[in-house]
């Protein structure tokens, strides 16, 4: 017995020795996290225009026709808690900075929490990639999350293999300036209906549902009250939607986004919201998914409408 | 808790060392397995625990009366036969059947609202369900004594490597094993290590990457090319293959480590020259069970050829509604009885040996038969994988298109067969063996010096776990 012991234990130092290199390796190699987190730490006397959120604006909000000193920092699945470590970290070290966009999905100030509770499968995933490359711990006492190995499920070893022979946006999956290279319309689903909605159910009024929501309007409501502080300008959006997703949106679920709105608006009163959930130029070759914009039809259509609102504003 | 997660790396050593080093009597021994089998069950969701609690009881129950009122035996088995067929009935079948019943009524014109449950389908009930029916059967058959230790049962039924997606075991053959003292043998538990080591190889690596190709064909298979659709095809023979040998590798591995033989489940089956030869290596365990307490109570192959037919249909049939309520799985059992009649009707197709046994390569002849028998039970994976039978026939009509020539790979297929065939390869190899890394009795060659043994461990589990996620389950689980 002591001997098999012995032989488990030699075993498991040697495999472990490697997993930690391996880990501290993976570190080394740019992804989308580190590279916009870096990214606005380099640029933060500069920027003057950051788009936050999720990937309803990171596909489609390319930076190169927001004008100059524009950068989209948003990412597929980034819950607003993080956003808001962003700004705390960020905002009063942004003297050139004139306004923050955020995308307000339909029922966003619901499910966007889920995102980094079990019920997401990529709950971990999310959680380890913020903490690791990000510095941002979801709660106390975290580092059990910095492990890729342990938690994430993208494919971080090919990642690796890639570092030594693939260009810079193939391994952060954006281009130089933030907007997503994996939403293109060439890529997008065939069948819109495939797509499984957290909106084409009802919203059941569960308790969990509703501390959810508690805890999103503490976020937004904190994200408000910073960037009234800090005297910048922060932009909500509520992004088109293809038909078939469209039939899904309730009223009532309208009705809450404008209410939820209209709350955010007694914490800053200077809040903007634009609603493009029923703009009628967005045509089935704009979208990705019945969700989201492409990165290029979609893209070109999008960007210059909303230059135009960070424009009307400054003028 | 799945043996490819993070709660199962602590699990195990835990319940190992409190085993060997804290419960070393007999009865404590059994007892842990019990706990440790409960926990590892309930970590999943204890709700289900008193199911098989429940079921465990019935049969030890059981198990107790038939062995004191033998003239009522009969009477007691097949009590016992029924409630453990009612649960697993009501939680497996109950939707589908009455969805039919409703359908049939309606078709006759008489129209009815049947209720269709919310039902949660426990994981492994119709494992653990045959486990527990087969003890029962086995006291009235006096094959052996009933035992008067409830613990015992439990362990036996229970017991977590193999609980959720077996080996299916007989009570002849494992119940034994926990009413004799265990020995830690450092041999048992090295080969158990190397077992789970190729086990977690072949889940990890071979079948969830596999899966991953072959759940985005089938989700859009009206829009693959014809070719894409026959790699997808291959690959999901693969990864089934893989999912399960890998899970019941790992079950066996791991149950060594605690002393305890369990019985093989898969035997190199793809390597087979015949349907009926490789009948003999796929789910051993669950076409043994069948045949024993299915096949020959029916009769047999005694009674004429006609009796013969009917009874391997049956078999095949029910086989295949064991794996899911669908009419998907009928049909993949019934097409395998079409494949698997002649063969007994003409006595062909008998093979004992393993195919090239002491040769490198296999005949020409033999390479032939081996394909024919892989592509036909190729065929009938498709009624396996697909959500309806309208869905297997629009994609073997889609695979055979114009575009089933438009040949090409793309990387993530070219990464899925290549572990193919690393699992090919080193299965060939050790298709005598009992496991693929079963290195103890073959220390010749360069794997006699133990660095190179070493370094083949360390690179294969650094690669798996590295190379996978640790979060998906095994596809039986659903069975």
């Amino acid at each position: 017995m002591k001997q098999f012991l012995k032989k488990i234990l030699i075993f498991s130092a040697v495999v472990m020795t490697i997993f930690i290199a391996y880990e501290l390796v993976l570190l080394l190699v740019p992804n989308e996290y580190s590279y916009k987190k870096n990214y606005i730490k380099r640029h933060k006397d500069s920027l003057r225009v950051l788009v936050l959120g999720n990937s309803h604006v990171a596909d489609c909000v390319d930076a190169t026709l927001l004008g100059p000193d524009a950068f989209n920092a948003a990412q597929p699945g980034r819950n607003a808690y993080y956003d808001l470590q962003l700004m705390r970290e960020f905002i009063h070290q942004m003297p050139s900075l004139e306004c923050v966009v955020m995308p307000l999905s339909f029922d966003y100030y619901y499910w966007g929490h889920l995102y980094v509770k079990e019920h997401s499968p990529k709950f971990n995933t999310y959680r380890c990639m913020y903490l690791k490359y990000m510095g941002y711990p979801y709660a106390d006492g975290e580092w059990w999350h910095w492990s890729e190995i342990l938690n994430s499920n993208y494919d971080h070893s090919g990642r690796l293999l890639k570092a030594f022979t693939a260009p810079l946006h193939e391994l952060t999956m954006c281009d130089s300036l933030g907007m997503e290279i994996d939403a293109s319309y060439d890529l997008r689903a065939h069948n819109w209906d495939t797509l499984q909605l957290p909106s084409s159910t009802p919203l059941p009024d569960s308790t969990e549902l509703k501390l959810n929501y508690r805890h999103n309007v503490k976020i937004y409501s904190e994200i408000a009250t910073i960037m009234r502080e800090n005297h910048k300008r922060l932009v909500l959006v509520a992004m088109p939607v293809y038909k078939t997703a469209r039939r899904h949106v309730s009223q009532r679920q309208l009705n809450e986004m404008t209410a939820f709105v209209e709350m955010l608006r007694r914490v800053n009163p200077d809040i903007e919201f634009y609603n493009f959930i029923d703009d009628p130029q967005y045509t089935e070759r704009d979208y990705y998914n019945s969700i989201h914009l492409n990165n290029q039809h979609g893209a070109r259509k999008f960007t210059p409408q909303l230059r135009a609102i960070i424009d009307r504003k400054r003028q | 808790m799945v043996f490819n997660s993070i709660e199962f790396l602590f699990f195990l050593p835990v319940v190992f060392l409190l085993y060997w080093f804290v419960m070393k009597p007999l009865k404590w021994q059994n007892l842990l397995i019990v706990i440790a089998s409960y926990v590892f069950y309930g970590w999943w969701d204890w709700r289900f625990l008193v199911l098989i609690a429940f079921t465990t009881v019935c049969s030890y129950l059981s198990g107790l009366m038939i062995d004191r009122h033998r003239h009522w035996g009969k009477a007691i088995s097949a009590a016992n036969i029924v409630v453990n067929l009612t649960i697993l009935g009501f939680f497996k079948y109950f939707n589908f059947f009455a969805s039919e019943l409703a359908g049939a009524l309606s078709a006759l014109g008489w129209h009815c609202d049947w209720p269709t449950l919310n039902i949660v389908l426990p994981v492994g009930i119709s494992f653990y369900t045959f486990q527990a029916l087969s003890y029962s059967i086995d006291v009235y058959r006096r094959k052996l004594p009933a035992s008067r230790s409830l613990i015992d049962v439990m362990a036996f039924i229970s017991f977590f490597p193999q609980l959720v997606a077996g080996p299916i075991e007989r009570s002849t053959h494992l119940l034994p094993q926990f009413q004799s003292p265990r020995h830690f043998s450092p041999q048992d538990a090295t080969d158990g290590m190397r077992q789970m080591l190729w086990g977690l190889f072949k889940k990890m690596i071979v079948a969830d990457t596999c899966g991953v190709l072959v759940d985005r064909m089938w989700q859009d298979y009206s829009n693959q090319s014809g070719f894409a659709l026959l790699l997808a095809m291959i690959l999901f023979a693969f990864q089934i293959y893989a999912d399960f040998s890998g899970y019941s590798d790992i079950a066996i591995g791991c149950a060594r480590l605690f002393g305890i033989r369990l019985t093989t489940n898969f035997s190199v089956p793809y390597f087979s020259r015949s349907m009926r030869e490789l009948w003999r290596r796929w789910h051993i365990t669950l076409m043994n069970w069948f045949v024993d307490y299915v096949y020959f109570p029916l009769g047999g192959s005694r009674g004429g050829k006609a009796k013969t037919i009917r009874n391997t249909i049956i078999v095949f049939a029910i086989s295949g509604l064991w794996h899911g309520a669908n009419w998907t799985f009928v049909l993949w059992g019934l097409y395998n009885a079409a494949l698997f009649i002649p063969l007994i009707l003409l006595n062909k197709g008998r093979y004992r040996d393993t195919v090239a046994s002491g040769k490198p390569l296999p005949s020409l002849k033999e390479t032939w038969h081996m394909l024919c028998t892989f592509t036909l039970f190729l065929m009938g994976l498709v009624l396996f994988r697909a959500p309806s039978i309208n869905d297997a026939i629009a994609y073997f009509s889609c695979m055979f298109s114009p575009s089933l020539l438009n040949v090409g790979f793309g990387h993530d297929f070219r990464t899925a067969l290549f572990y193919c065939a690393v699992l090919i390869v080193v299965e060939w190899i050790y298709r005598e063996k009992r496991f693929a890394l079963d290195f103890g009795s073959c220390p010749g060659g360069a794997l006699g010096h133990r660095w190179v043994r070493w370094t083949i461990y360390v690179v294969l589990f650094v690669f798996t776990v590295i190379a996978s996620g640790l979060h998906s389950n095994f596809i039986y689980f659903q069975f």
